[in-house]
């Protein structure tokens, strides 16, 4: 390793650890934020109240986002990929404008409502988030 | 006082910055800075407490049964998963710099995350709720 290579190693970490300290500024900024939501005597305003209501009202794809995010970040692979990292986010947001076009959060709980299923719809969506991720979105193992 | 759609403009304008800050940090010349790579990495080394967290807040914001395991203390699940993750914390910060977890215990965290936001922090709770196990009624 040169002294160039060096010099680039070395801003790169310092860069990584700028973007690490933004990440961990958000989520303390969304964490005091629902901290005093959830104190001020307001019902119903919380981060949680919010995306709950906001999935009542139709944002299947959340749920399906939160699956395929956890398999991106949590299920690396040891192999090689499956199609190429550009391709599987194009497969991955590709599905989520098929569940938005076709309505798929409709259809899904009018079936589970007339069959009379207790079954949560949300359940469905988050798995099929999972294989989805799992399929055509993972990390390498390691690459630091 | 924040009324809801202010909150909701703020979870929205989160969501969104974080969005092109990964598309921004994905084009630059630094390899490897993504939100996704350093989540990645700390998921995978001292800080797998992400993947629990991840997995309650699924359970939380997306699932939930109707009859939550502690009933109408709707603060005790919050104390328990604060205690939880303090522990997870613990744990990872005295292990080796160069620890990295198994794939599968990854399963295991998300899973068991998962399964306390549903059945112990659940919102989807009805008001008021009548435990067998509850004496107070009887009292």
């Amino acid at each position: 390793m040169n002294v160039q290579e060096f010099k680039t190693l070395i801003t790169n970490e310092k860069f990584v650890k700028k973007v690490q300290y933004i990440l961990i500024g958000l989520f303390l900024f969304v964490l005091a934020l629902d901290v005093y939501l959830a104190l001020d005597g307001k019902d119903g305003n919380t981060v949680s109240n919010i995306i709950k209501d906001k999935t009542e009202n139709g944002l299947f794809i959340l749920t399906y986002f939160w699956g395929a995010i956890a398999a991106n970040l949590f299920f690396v692979r040891f192999n090689k990929p499956t199609v190429h990292g550009i391709v599987g986010s194009i497969i991955v947001i590709g599905i989520t404008l098929l569940i938005a076009i076709f309505n798929v959060e409709l259809h899904t709980t009018n079936f589970i409502t007339s069959h009379e299923y207790s079954f949560p719809v949300y359940f469905l969506s988050m798995t099929f988030g999972l294989v989805v991720g799992l399929l055509f979105w993972r990390q390498e193992k390691e690459r630091t | 006082m924040l009324d809801i759609k202010t909150v909701e403009y703020i979870v929205l304008g989160v969501i969104g910055f974080l969005i092109l800050f990964n598309v921004y940090l994905n084009f630059n010349k630094i390899k490897n800075d993504t939100v996704n790579v350093i989540l990645k990495n700390w998921a995978y080394s001292k800080y797998f407490f992400i993947t629990f967290i991840w997995g309650v807040l699924g359970g939380h914001f997306f699932l939930g049964t109707t009859t939550p395991v502690f009933g109408n203390n709707w603060w005790l699940p919050v104390v328990l998963v604060i205690i939880l993750v303090a522990f997870l914390v613990i744990i990872g910060k005295r292990l080796n710099k160069d620890f990295r977890i198994k794939r599968r215990y990854q399963l295991l965290l998300l899973i068991a995350g998962l399964l306390y936001g549903h059945f112990f922090w659940s919102q989807r709770h009805i008001p008021q709720i009548e435990f067998p196990w509850e004496v107070t009624s009887i009292l």
